[in-house]
């Protein structure tokens, strides 16, 4: 059976917890909840309300956008990334379908807690601003491609 | 009503009253009798008067005519009694006394009895003529109308009338009697004594009244200001939200006892004075025993007067201070109770009471409406006197669908909320009329506007009772075939304005399925559904009921139900999408998502001491703990629990969010953790020490050792996962489970229930027995996930209208607060369709919903058939709060120059298009969105 301090040691190898103490790490882990999910599965659908965010611990899972019925494989993301994050911070609807390709297992961190956790640990914030900014970027370049791409 | 209080006594009570005097009188021969009977056992038989002569006898029983010597000369005896010797007659004068007391007992106990009882059927009349007057009040009254303060009239302030009732003729006649006698008597020994004694009582009733004049204003005082506390008290309790929000608390505290040192100063005034009067009454009567000693000595000194006489006159004085004491005694109470009544009925005083005959209940079936509403030159005013409507000209008629559209205006929506308070009878025009079926509304009886027009607004209070009380009682307008006595509730001449009949009972049956064109109770029971489907409420209804309890001795059928649909849920659970999700029970293995204690027990607790809290202190589980070794190993493991709850929660302030999201546990908790650790770590006896807490179940404190217990039979590792609970502690639980079994199996009556996949549990709730497992953390929305394969599961097997009936039985709490209030508005949508009615008014209906859910709800509503009757087309009158709706109607009003036009359709939608403001409003009042409505 694993334990919190089991789930501490998964949290230590992800780098968005990486400067947070371990006593800390203890209470994120116990507020977090793990899921697993089998190929294919789905995370949250598009559209739905949000409530929490997940953190991948390992497997792999696709960003789905769905427009009319039509389902297009947008990105992949797979370890220690952030998934549902913007519900979270916006209050808006899911923007993408997450599903799971092959075996995922991810946390589970309820919104509260997680702008809570924020709250307390700035370095998290700092760290969670990186990476919506480099998504953003990544954004950015793929719109700009393309743009080009449909000019052509 | 009458305002005085003895003649509205009078006039309500005067036979019983009368009857009470007789037997009173009846029963003064006994009494003397009593009191006459010990001095002669004592002179006759005991100190041997009259049997000096050996064998001596007496009569027993004489009988001589009184005052017969004084009206004839001579003595008359009517029977001459039977002879008895001194030992004989011992024994018969002591039967008789033992009769007489018996016998005196009893007419006390009858005259008790009947003056109670006389004065409680006064007071339950009065009251119910009170009660009577606030459902007569018109509705505007009410807004300045305080529940608790009306509440505290009936209630506390006239229940003293109930005690007075009896004595207030009998006991001044009584007591009056005796004090003339005595009077009478002191004259016939000395005139000049006797006068004196006159003046100085006279004084007495001239003195008396006047110092209790301020008493009386004191008292009204008192009833007042005790009247605003209760009103105060009543308040705070509503407001308390606020009150914590605002921190307005020392605010209250101030203003209370303000108001508390208010009444103390009045009810401290009250005793001085009360006080004083009884002091000067005291005086004056021991003022006239030192005239007597002091004068009459002097006379007798002075040889005036010889000795006898005045031993005589102080006998018959003796008498005298009782009575009179007794009648100033009364006349307070007299007092006391006329301010009482007299401002009781003041504050209930019959102006502008609705005539009794509009609230009578119809000897025939209320006719269907014909032509509907019509306002002609009416003006209407708002709560504060505001003119809102002028020269109105609108009507609806049954069948007719008219809406009212605002665009979101302040000054639109008052003047439309007015009119449609006024043809709801909440308010009346100033001037003009409002007609419904060519009748003035006011005249008519509201037995026809009751049943034939409903009203909804956005008000959201409910009684507290089941969601079905609320719900059909809007159907309860009089028992069936009730037909025959047709009048209303009417005081009967010369009673003062009391009430004499009473109301039929309220356990009749009051629903009249025929006037609502259902054949019977099945019938019914679909009406209900497809109403609460059309509010958009069943599938709520629906998850309350899987919440609730079933008796499966009331409901078999059901609960049997329940068990197929268990197996079903759990064989098919793949194809619900909620495969292993639930972990269920099974007896071989341990659950890994149910509490240790829940492991342990296998079932849920029918009798308190075996609830999961109160297991620690439960001897018989305890004993078989220790029979597998597991109570030190539990103990070791509370102690790890509670050292790993300090760790993660130990640091966190009192106001962090993270105790209120996804810790277990309070700070407060964390706490009393904490100390008990400390306590622990200094080796101090636990049982010496006992806990500062109390459990929740047993109400007692728990020793540390007990508090370790309990943490562990709570503790659930797959939830908390601090590692605590090992593969061999598991497998002893279940062998101690199997024991758990076995000990419970012997006793009588067995105080829990075990789950077995074959029985339902009366225990559980209707959810639980469907899963018969626990919904596994791990699952992403698995609570979700799992309730909506259960709902699927019992549309799919017609189990729906059971569990709508559980659901129904659901308690709504005070003001009807356990359901939210888009559920309330709901519901109270739903009482306007139950019933049927030809016209139905909506003033800003469902605003606490979201914009979707709103809307399709009020299409549903405009779609015909409504719920299924062809021949039922109401008219529908509606303030509308989305605009766009407005196409869905025959007719639109718009407020232009201070009054209701008619406006094109077209234009409305096209303007609402636009999105002008009223969308605004209306997404506002959107923002409590509600996921289960459609």
């Amino acid at each position: 059976m694993r334990t919190l301090n089991d789930e501490v040691e998964v949290l230590r190898r992800i780098p968005l917890f990486a400067s947070i103490e371990p006593s800390k790490l203890k209470l994120v882990a116990y507020a977090a909840d793990r899921v697993e999910l089998n190929d294919g599965e789905t995370l949250f659908r598009q559209g739905d309300t949000g409530d929490s965010a997940f953190i991948l611990v390992s497997g792999v899972a696709d960003i789905i956008s769905e427009t009319e019925g039509a389902q297009v494989v947008v990105a992949q993301l797979r370890d220690h990334a952030l998934v549902g994050e913007m519900s979270v911070f916006c209050d808006v609807p899911r923007s993408a379908t997450v599903r799971a390709n092959g075996k995922l297992i991810a946390l589970k961190i309820g919104k509260d807690y997680f702008l809570e956790l924020i709250k307390e640990f700035p370095e998290l914030a700092g760290r969670i601003i990186r990476e919506l900014a480099f998504r953003l970027a990544k954004t950015t370049a793929d719109l700009a491609a393309s743009e080009r791409a449909v000019r052509k | 009503m009458e305002r005085n209080l003895l003649k509205f006594i009078w006039q309500n009570s005067r036979l019983k009253q009368v009857w009470l005097l007789i037997v009173i009188v009846a029963s003064m021969p006994l009494y003397f009798l009593t009191l006459e009977l010990p001095k002669q056992i004592v002179n006759g038989p005991i100190q041997g008067e009259g049997f000096s002569a050996a064998g001596a006898e007496q009569p027993f029983l004489r009988l001589p005519l009184p005052f017969a010597e004084t009206v004839f000369g001579r003595e008359i005896v009517l029977f001459e009694g039977f002879f008895l010797d001194r030992l004989a007659m011992l024994f018969a004068l002591g039967l008789l006394f033992l009769a007489a007391v018996v016998a005196n007992g009893a007419f006390k106990l009858y005259v008790n009895t009947y003056k109670g009882k006389l004065g409680e059927t006064l007071l339950r009349q009065l009251r119910y003529t009170l009660l009577d007057r606030v459902l007569r009040y018109r509705v505007v009254r009410f807004r300045n109308l305080k529940g608790a303060e009306a509440a505290s009239v009936i209630k506390d302030e006239v229940e003293p009338l109930g005690e007075f009732v009896g004595d207030a003729f009998s006991l001044p006649l009584f007591l009056g009697g005796q004090a003339i006698t005595g009077l009478l008597f002191l004259f016939l020994q000395n005139f000049y004594f006797g006068a004196l004694t006159i003046a100085i009582v006279g004084f007495q009733v001239w003195i008396i009244p006047r110092l209790r004049r301020r008493l009386i204003q004191l008292g009204r005082q008192r009833q007042l200001q005790a009247r605003r506390l209760s009103g105060q008290v009543a308040e705070t309790v509503e407001m308390a939200p606020d009150i914590h929000v605002n921190d307005i608390s020392n605010y209250t505290r101030a203003r209370h006892y303000g108001l508390l040192t208010t009444i103390l100063d009045i009810r401290f005034e009250l005793y001085q004075r009360k006080f004083a009067v009884k002091y000067i009454n005291n005086l004056l009567m021991q003022f006239l025993s030192f005239l007597f000693y002091v004068l009459g000595g002097y006379f007798v000194i002075t040889g005036r007067l010889d000795i006898g006489q005045l031993v005589a006159v102080i006998a018959a004085y003796k008498d005298l201070p009782g009575p009179i004491k007794g009648l100033i005694d009364y006349d307070q109470i007299r007092l006391i109770n006329e301010a009482r009544y007299e401002q009781t009925i003041d504050s209930f005083r019959d102006d502008g009471l609705l005539p009794a005959a509009i609230q009578q209940m119809p000897g025939q079936a209320v006719p269907r409406l014909r032509d509907g509403f019509r306002a002609e030159r009416a003006r209407l005013e708002d709560e504060t006197g505001r003119v809102v409507l002028e020269n109105l000209h609108a009507g609806i008629a049954p069948g007719e669908r008219v809406a009212i559209a605002t665009g979101g205006s302040d000054a639109a929506r008052i003047a439309a909320g007015a009119f449609c308070a006024a043809l709801a009878r909440l308010t009346s025009p100033v001037s003009g009329t409002i007609m419904l079926d060519g009748k003035p509304l006011d005249d008519l009886p509201e037995s026809l506007t009751g049943r034939r027009v409903a009203y909804v607004d956005a008000g959201t209070f409910f009684p507290s009772g089941t969601i079905r009380d609320n719900l059909t009682m809007v159907l309860k307008n009089q028992p069936v075939g009730f037909a025959e006595k047709t009048t209303p509730p009417t005081p009967p001449k010369g009673s003062g304005g009391l009430l004499h009949d009473a109301p039929p009972d309220e356990t009749l049956d009051w629903i009249d399925l025929a006037a609502l064109g259902l054949a019977d109770q099945r019938a019914f029971d679909r009406h209900v559904a497809a109403v609460l489907d059309l509010s958009g409420l069943s599938r709520q209804i629906q998850d309350l009921g899987l919440r609730g309890t079933v008796d499966p001795e009331h409901n078999s059928a059901f609960c049997d139900k329940i068990v197929e649909v268990r197996r079903e849920f759990r064989d098919n659970a793949a194809a619900f999408g909620v495969a292993g999700i639930v972990e269920p029970f099974d007896p071989e293995r341990y659950n890994a998502q149910a509490a240790i204690g829940e492991n342990l027990l296998f079932g849920t607790a029918r009798v308190p001491g075996w609830e999961l809290d109160a297991l620690a202190t439960n001897p018989v589980l305890l004993a078989i703990l220790d029979r597998h070794g597991l109570r030190e190993r539990f103990l070791e493991m509370g102690r790890r629990i509670a050292e790993a709850r300090i760790e993660l929660f130990g640091d966190l302030a009192p106001d962090s969010k993270i105790f209120e999201t996804v810790a277990d546990v309070s700070y407060e908790e964390v706490a009393r953790l904490k100390e008990m650790m400390a306590r622990l770590r200094m080796g101090r006896q636990a049982k010496q020490q006992p806990a500062q807490r109390r459990a929740k179940a047993g109400g007692k404190a728990l020793s540390d050792r007990e508090e370790l217990l309990r943490i562990t039979f709570n503790y659930c590792e797959a939830r908390s996962r601090f590692g605590v609970l090992d593969a061999e502690t598991e497998s002893d639980i279940l062998a101690a489970r199997a024991n758990v079994r076995e000990t419970v199996a012997e006793m009588e009556a067995a105080p829990v229930f075990f789950h077995d996949p074959d029985l339902y549990n009366p225990t559980a709730t209707v959810l639980d027995n469907i899963l018969l497992g626990r919904v596994s953390s791990s699952a992403v929305d698995g609570r979700e996930k799992v309730l909506a394969a259960v709902q699927e599961l019992i549309a799919r097997t017609g189990l729906s209208s059971g569990l709508l009936d559980v659901g129904l039985d659901f308690e709504m709490g005070n003001g009807g607060r356990r359901l939210s209030e888009t559920q309330r508005q709901k519901l109270h949508l739903a009482r306007a369709l139950i019933k049927k009615p030809d016209i139905i008014v909506f003033n800003e209906v469902l605003g606490a919903l979201d914009v979707a859910s709103r809307q399709a709800t009020m299409r549903r509503i405009l779609e015909l058939p409504l719920l299924g009757d062809e021949g039922w087309k109401p008219g529908i009158l509606a303030v509308l709060l989305d605009d766009e709706l407005a196409g869905l109607f025959d007719r639109v009003l718009v407020y232009r120059n201070g009054t209701l036009v008619e406006d094109e359709p077209d234009e409305i939608a096209t303007r609402a298009g636009d999105g002008d403001d009223g969308d605004a409003t209306a997404d506002e009042k959107g923002a409590e969105d509600d996921a289960h409505a459609e």
